[in-house]
């Protein structure tokens, strides 16, 4: 049953991820914006490539030397989406913040380590057992990841709060104040996919149970967050008419 | 006009049609901006109108200012013919975009 959900969720993720990936590369082509680049880019990267080849350097009986550059391929692809993702939450939400250039650089120096010692290890690893080793280093870039989302979503909740007031005069779009809160939630999910994995690795609890949970954060999240993401860019003609409606009731 | 030029423009009428110094004046349509969502390094002049003539008054009115309904409606008219300038990119700009609603 949980293979059957972290199936499901895992295809559901990646699709949407990469139809909004691309959606948003080909916006920005027109509009030349690098808001517009980077979500795309990292979107498309996450879902499109890091995962795909994640997924296959542990699920299938790859030769040593390829299944290396495999470990080494996904760890770079997902840490050059996730910086993309640390750079669109810095420019879109706080471009003037300190703080928030402070914590980018923290999340990029947490990614470079990661990249480092996975790679470091998976090119000294003598045979698959530790090659798969070198695998659980990546936690180090996944934390970065967790606290990326994290960040993404709360600023996403908190231009939601905003927006509901500009609503209520007037000066804003229901799509789009809807759009902030589904931004909040593809967040909060996408970091419950992430969070059971890295610290059950960081932790060193490798059990049958704890790959089950791990499983089941993965299933959980992942789907969630596919769903949150297609409402937010992809969204059915029926949700936009409820959430328009909704809206209509309320003002 | 830059949008920071909007809210100084507002606070500097505000400061010389009432009887609010300075920092009473800013102060004051900071709060309104807070009630409205908006930030005032990022307001344009037609959503500084539509504060000054919707959440101005009462907040004026709270201040003991006299007459606040009728200089905000002329504030207001003032303000929306301000030239709006080059549009920022907000984070409301970027998912109206990334929504397709643009």
């Amino acid at each position: 049953m949980i293979d059957l959900m972290v199936g499901v969720a895992t295809v559901a993720f990646i699709a949407t991820g990469t139809v909004v990936g691309l959606r948003f590369l080909a916006l920005a082509h027109r509009t030349r914006q690098l808001s517009d680049f980077l979500i795309g880019f990292a979107l498309f990267d996450i879902c499109a490539i890091g995962y795909p080849l994640a997924l296959i350097s542990v699920s299938s009986d790859l030769p040593l030397a390829s299944a290396r550059a495999m470990t080494i391929a996904y760890t770079l692809a997902l840490a050059l989406a996730w910086v993309g993702m640390y750079a669109f939450t810095l420019r879109v939400f706080r471009p003037g913040a300190g703080w928030a250039w402070a914590l980018c650089a923290g999340g990029l120096a947490l990614t470079a380590v990661g990249v480092v010692i996975t790679t470091r290890q998976a090119l000294a690893a003598p045979d698959s057992a530790a090659l798969r080793l070198a695998g659980e280093s990546f936690h180090w870039v996944q934390v970065a990841a967790l606290i990326c989302y994290a960040w993404t979503g709360c600023e996403g909740f908190r231009c939601w709060q905003a927006a509901r007031r500009r609503l209520a005069l007037g000066l804003s779009d229901p799509l789009v104040v809807d759009r902030f809160l589904l931004w909040a939630a593809f967040g909060l999910f996408a970091f419950i996919s992430v969070a059971p994995s890295a610290v059950l690795s960081f932790a060193g609890m490798r059990s049958e149970v704890h790959v089950a949970i791990e499983r089941l954060g993965v299933g959980i999240g992942g789907g969630a967050a596919a769903i949150a993401m297609q409402l937010a860019f992809l969204p059915p003609p029926f949700y936009k008419r409820w959430v328009i409606a909704r809206s209509q009731l309320a003002h | 006009m830059a949008v920071m030029e909007v809210f100084d423009f507002v606070c500097a009428q505000l400061e010389s049609r009432t009887s609010l110094d300075r920092l009473a004046a800013r102060g004051t349509v900071r709060i309104a901006l807070k009630q409205a969502g908006l930030d005032a390094q990022a307001v344009t002049p037609e959503q500084m109108a539509v504060v000054v003539e919707k959440l101005l008054p009462a907040e004026l009115a709270s201040r003991s200012v006299p007459d606040a309904s009728s200089i905000c409606e002329a504030l207001a008219l003032r303000t929306r013919a301000i030239s709006a300038g080059v549009a920022q990119d907000t984070p409301d700009s970027v998912f109206r975009r990334l929504g397709g609603s643009e």
